[in-house]
């Protein structure tokens, strides 16, 4: 243990503290505020458009999974009729009508917002034609397009038929059209879903070589503008426009399930066809229109949001990316190669002669991949064990793993399938490393293995050295170029034998025995963190100096918060950087006036998790795969790696400071539970992301010998 | 699951693997030899099996435990796999609880089957050796509890080993039959209440625990020290160690023992993270320590520093090897025996020493592992304990005492060698129909006749138990072996003596005996 904890046994018991539900925030509208942070900067004026517009997309794809997992889970709850209240006080009822109004508030400004950003688009050579504005030159081309593109896939539904219900998959655009005709006179009408192919991108591209301009048509409007040939000589309305979202926190019941792999398969397939939680319609479907979806949804009146705009403004991901404006997004910041590694060298020589802590993304991912590559193709690599939980498409990752175990290598995988939303990719995965004779786990009976970690055992001039990689962030090399995150690589023996008993912990081998430096979950990480928590907390009681500082995405579970009240309320100063949710309430008098909040939404996800104790002056420093919620610290599987190296702490403890000081990007939370950003000028704003991409770029300056010498790649 | 082996060198790897089926798990241990030659761990696994529990309560492995164990063995030697570790660097061990199931050959096979290796039970001589180990260490460390009387207890899962130090050196030794699974299982319900468990305990074993405290009753004890797995597995939460030791407050032992009895086994693996070894033997084991402890009035408890468990292990991977301290502390033990049953101390120690001098000065003739010195010795020292019921065929006397004895540090195996060499010290040689020699093996047959022929002719050379020969040279020439004695003029009484009774020197070793003056 690198703590030098007093004896639990000898603490005296702490004062009763009687913790109330003003002492916290409810976690729902919590997070509502955290989406609004990032609406904020979508609404900064001093950003490149494009990159605002991401950060829409951003915003709407947030609140897509926020109404599918949480609200299903609210609506869930209302349903079961449980009027279980949360932490701050509220029933589900409470909470669902308080997040109701907030998310219409919240979609409002998101159109106003964008209604600012299309002029300011047009204006740069992008613009979205809308059927009026079409030339007869452009109907033809886009004509030819919908001819060969759309009509032999799209699939009219009619209304009425049992099957209507299944046609309506979650998150998609759908057209519903009503269609008079009949062949005798008589005016039979119809109803028609039509879905929008899930294939075909959003955005049809209206080629317009002179003036360099980028125009295009949603495809939703060019179905409605041939929609007419889907019903020859049949009258068709103008289609209304909208989109179901589901719940799909319909999980896995996986300590009865046999065969995870088949269970996971047939819970993708009642996602498919899982209640409505909200539906948007398009503004400007009729009354008849907007009945018909509701009941064909099964939803209620108040599940409905009218969208003031086009739907689904995820889209936008793709406007944010095209190529050729480039002076429309920010200048990229490098992404550097750590100077922890001499180019050409071995992964392995480089960790052998010390620690390597890298912060992504201002340091690259690389490393990472290098020590599974590397490790692949070393005929002296007997083993390579970890634990994937969302991994980018065509991860290397996995194919150095397939290799490795086709070079006979031991590979052990721990392929998370319960990872949300990417389960349906995982499942493939897993089957080629099967097939390459890896062993293969599905994860672990109840708890989601969210740990990020991954080990190399070597044969060394005789004995065995383990190389670890301990992260905070995903093995993910799309996600680590947009997400801040701490990786540590290190071959420190006593680490090596805890990453060995964690593999086996997890694959079943052996059950828990103790760490002596490694900390997981659930069998003693939280237990740890308080332990740590609650001797700062004696150290003020004892009159000396205490602090800590925590950075992590979310701050929701009652025990911590309970714990850091009572630290504070011993006169601990506590700095807590949260990106995400946070149900502590700081500055309360008598309980939180030595708590300050602050979350950082910038260019890059925050994702990183460091916990930093004072401890007397030696401070104490962690890197964890969790964050202070329930979820992660009793029904996950994660770890909690303290960090020895006195660069490292040096670099960790500077890294939160940094965070701590910024006033561009910091809002600061307030009792009351708002979030204001510092009143500091422009000129004098510190911003902390800014800082890193800086003094990342001055250290590989200064590492490179001469920027006139060529470094060249030497065969190994 | 592809079963190819790494494309590394075909050298050995220098690991070795030991698993241990102990009272409720079995553990694999694989560790390599650092720099001073110590085995230190490189890995550790453990997986419940419900051993004891079979044991104590119906005498028999069940079916299902069988099955249990021989899927854990599977996923082990996968484990071993990673490693590269063949067969032949593997050591299986079982607890000696397993001699008390009547179906215990059964099992030993199927660990076999699974593992490719015959499994030995762990000897009680090895566990004592353990204990033993870990209190010098302590001792060694701790000049308080090395300077006083300090009594040593090991509450194993069906045996108690008890230890009495005086001022650092072994005083006595007993052994009952107090254990943490055999007292558990014969008490009420799992389900009744801490408190009822507690007091059922106490009751349970307080037969046994009088008979202990009645041996130790005319002693002095100054410090209680507790060694057993989960004891030293809590300990540090009771106190920080000093000088390789815990001090544990009686009334600490008793309050954590009684909030972990209240813990579900959940929330005993998040209690207990730290330090956590497997939770079935937690509560029994902290409350029959405790039951000892309050039975002797102990405020305090030492607990030594370290991971009992693993050191087991560890020292199982090692072959045993025995310290001269330890050798030294049998021997002491052997000349307690001795003087218990009153024999000639003097005679005794001279023929040991020229036992222990022919031992290692015909080395090249016998051949034997350097362990068998010390049993050649002990031999030595109580080949005529049967004197103390009759003079009158003592030999015969002296098997049936040393059969029914406990001697410190001796493996039951060992034990029953030292007992045939007191037989065979005199009288007769060694037939194949003779009891007790009939039931070992050839290669166990062949030791015990090499040794009875040294101890007879060691003996020999104080024929007339005055120690006349003080000291001897052996010088061999072609088929005689000269004895170049010091100290007694006339040597005709020995000469005599070892006319007669070396025959079997002579047909073993080839060699006719001379002495000669030097």
């Amino acid at each position: 243990m690198t703590s030098s904890s007093p004896n639990p046994e000898s603490t005296p018991a702490p004062p009763q503290l009687r913790l109330t539900e003003e002492h916290f925030i409810n976690r729902e509208l919590s997070w509502l505020a955290f989406n609004s942070r990032v609406l904020d900067e979508v609404a900064r004026v001093d950003l490149p458009v494009l990159e605002r517009v991401k950060f829409l997309a951003i915003t709407a794809s947030n609140l897509d999974e926020f109404f599918m997992v949480r609200i299903g889970g609210l609506q869930l709850l209302r349903e079961q009729g449980l009027r279980v209240r949360d932490n701050a006080g509220l029933t589900p009822t409470q909470q669902w009508e308080q997040v109701q109004q907030q998310a219409a508030a919240f979609v409002a400004r998101q159109y106003d917002i964008l209604q600012q950003l299309v002029p300011l688009m047009k204006e740069k050579g992008i613009r979205r034609l809308i059927n009026n504005d079409l030339s007869p030159a452009q109907r033809t081309l886009l004509r030819e397009y919908f001819d060969e593109h759309i009509f032999p896939v799209l699939s009219p539904v009619v209304v009425d038929d049992t099957g209507a219900r299944a046609a309506i998959p979650a998150l998609n655009i759908i057209l519903l059209c009503t269609v008079t005709g009949g062949d005798s006179g008589h005016t039979e009408k119809r109803h028609v879903l039509l879905p929008l192919p899930a294939n075909l991108p959003r955005h049809v591209l209206v080629p317009d070589p002179d003036s360099g301009q980028f125009l295009y048509v949603n495809l939703e409007d060019v179905v409605a503008l041939f929609i007419g040939e889907f019903f020859p000589a049949e009258k068709v309305s103008a289609p209304a426009r909208f989109r179901v979202s589901r719940n799909t926190d319909i999980t896995v019941d996986d300590e009865s399930a046999f065969d995870l792999a088949s269970e996971m398969e047939e819970v993708l397939e009642k996602r498919l066809k899982s209640p409505a939680i909200r539906i948007e319609i398009e503004a400007g479907a009729s009354r008849e229109h907007t009945r018909i979806i509701r009941d064909l949804c099964g939803a209620r009146t108040a599940q409905i949001y009218d969208i003031p705009g086009e739907l689904d403004l995820r889209a936008y991901f793709q406007i944010a990316s095209i190529s050729g404006f480039e002076e429309l997004k920010v200048d990229p910041w490098d992404s550097h190669p750590t100077t922890a590694i001499t180019p050409g060298e071995s992964i392995f020589d480089a960790i052998k002669r010390g620690d390597i802590l890298l912060h992504h993304p201002y340091e690259s991912f690389d490393p990472i991949l290098a020590l599974v590559e590397e490790a692949a193709a070393d005929p002296n690599v007997i083993a390579i064990k970890q634990i994937l939980y969302r991994t980018a498409k065509n991860s290397r990752i996995i194919s150095a793993l397939i290799r490795a175990a086709q070079a006979g290598k031991h590979v052990t995988v721990l392929v998370e399938l319960k990872a949300r939303f990417d389960e349906a990719r995982n499942l493939e995965r897993a089957n080629d490393l099967i097939n390459a004779g890896a062993q293969i786990i599905y994860g672990v009976a109840g708890l989601k293995t969210h740990a990020k970690v991954c080990l190399v055992m070597r044969r060394e001039s005789g004995h065995m050295t383990r190389y670890m990689h301990f992260g905070t962030g995903n093995y993910n090399e799309a996600t680590s170029k947009l997400y801040t995150d701490i990786s540590l690589l290190t071959c420190r023996a006593d680490f090596g034998a805890d990453a060995s008993a964690f593999f086996n912990t997890v694959t079943g081998r052996s059950r828990f025995v103790h760490f002596s430096k490694l900390s997981m979950a659930p069998y003693g990480l939280r237990e740890r963190l308080l332990s740590m928590i609650r001797s700062e907390t004696e150290r003020a009681r004892q009159g000396e100096s205490a602090e800590i500082m925590l950075k992590m995405n979310a701050l929701e579970d009652r025990q911590m918060i309970a714990a850091l009240y009572e630290a504070s309320q011993a006169g601990v100063k506590i700095r807590l950087n949260v990106r995400g949710i946070c149900c502590l309430r700081p500055g309360i008098k008598g309980i939180s006036e030595n708590i300050s909040v602050v979350s950082i939404i910038d260019r890059y996800l925050e994702h990183a998790r460091i916990f930093w104790f004072r401890q007397g002056g030696k401070p104490a420093v962690f890197i964890a795969s969790a964050d202070f919620m329930n979820r992660n610290l009793s029904k996950r599987v994660e770890l909690l790696t303290p960090i020895e190296d006195r660069e490292a702490r040096k670099r960790l403890q500077h890294i939160l400071e940094v965070h701590f000081a910024d006033t561009a990007r910091g809002r600061v939370l307030k009792a009351d539970g708002t979030w204001h950003l510092p009143n500091v000028t422009a000129a004098k704003a510190h911003r902390s992301q800014e800082q890193f991409a800086r003094e990342m770029a001055k250290r590989a300056r200064q590492a490179n010998e001469s920027p006139d010498v060529l470094v060249p790649h030497t065969p190994k | 699951m592809s079963e190819v082996t790494p494309p590394v060198s075909f050298k050995t790897p220098p690991e070795h693997a030991v698993i241990y089926v102990g009272a409720a798990s079995v553990s694999l241990v694989i560790g390599r030899k650092d720099d001073k030659g110590q085995f230190i761990r490189i890995e550790s696994l453990d997986r419940p099996l419900p051993v004891a529990r079979d044991i104590f309560r119906a005498r028999s492995i069940s079916r299902n435990t069988v099955d249990q164990a021989a899927a854990i063995l599977r996923d082990y030697l996968q484990t071993m796999r990673e490693y590269g570790i063949p067969p032949s660097q593997l050591r299986l061990f079982t607890s000696n609880i397993l001699a008390e199931a009547v179906n215990h050959e059964i099992f030993l096979n199927r660990l076999q089957v699974h593992s490719g290796v015959a499994p030995s039970l762990i000897d009680d001589g090895n566990m004592t050796r353990l204990v033993y180990q870990i209190a010098q260490r302590m001792l060694l460390k701790n000049p308080l509890l090395a300077k006083g009387n300090t009594f040593v207890s090991h509450i194993g899962p069906g045996n108690t080993r008890a230890i009495y130090f005086q001022q650092g050196r072994l005083a006595a030794y007993s052994n009952y039959r107090l254990g943490i699974f055999r007292a558990r299982e014969a008490i009420a319900t799992p389900d009744d209440e801490a408190r009822q468990q507690m007091v059922h305990l106490e009751e349970h074993i307080r037969g046994v625990v009088d008979h202990l405290a009645q041996d130790y009753s005319n002693v002095k004890i100054d410090h209680h020290v507790a060694i057993g797995a989960e004891i030293q597995s809590v300990a540090p939460r009771l106190g920080k160690a000093r000088h390789g030791a815990h001090r544990v407050l009686e009334n600490d032992l008793a309050r954590l023992t009684d909030k972990l009895s209240r813990l579900n086994p959940d929330e005993l693996v998040r209690e207990l993270h730290v330090h956590y070894t497997g939770g079935e033997a937690i509560i029994p084991a902290l409350q029959t320590n405790l039951a000892l402890a309050r039975r002797f009035g102990d405020d305090s408890l030492w607990v030594p520093e370290g991971d009992f468990q693993l050191e087991l292990m560890l020292d199982l991977m090692t072959s045993g090897s025995r310290t001269a301290i330890f050798q030294e502390e049998v021997m002491q033990a052997a000349c307690e025996i001795g003087l218990r049953f009153k024999t000639d101390r003097k005679h005794a120690d001279h023929v040991a020493n020229f036992a222990r001098q022919l031992f290692r000065e015909l080395q090249h003739l016998h051949g034997l592992d350097a362990k068998y010195e010390l049993v050649l010795r002990v031999a030595a020292t109580l080949h005529e304990v049967g004197m103390f019921i009759s003079p009158r065929e003592h030999h015969k006397h002296s098997l049936y005492i040393l059969m029914n004895i406990e001697i410190f540090g001796l493996s039951s195996n060992d034990r029953v060698m030292v007992a045939l060499l007191a037989r065979y010290h005199r009288r007769y040689n060694p037939e194949p129909n003779h009891p007790h020699f009939s039931d070992l093996s050839r290669e166990e047959r062949m030791i015990v006749l090499k040794l009875a022929a040294l101890l007879r002719l060691a003996d020999s050379l104080d024929r007339s138990h005055a120690q006349r020969i003080k000291s001897i040279q052996l010088r061999p020439e072609g088929t005689r072996l000269n004895v170049m004695t010091q100290g007694a003029d006339d040597t005709t009484v020995e000469q005599i003596a070892i006319d007669l009774k070396c025959d079997l020197f002579r047909e073993i070793y080839g060699y006719d005996i001379i002495l000669a003056k030097s």
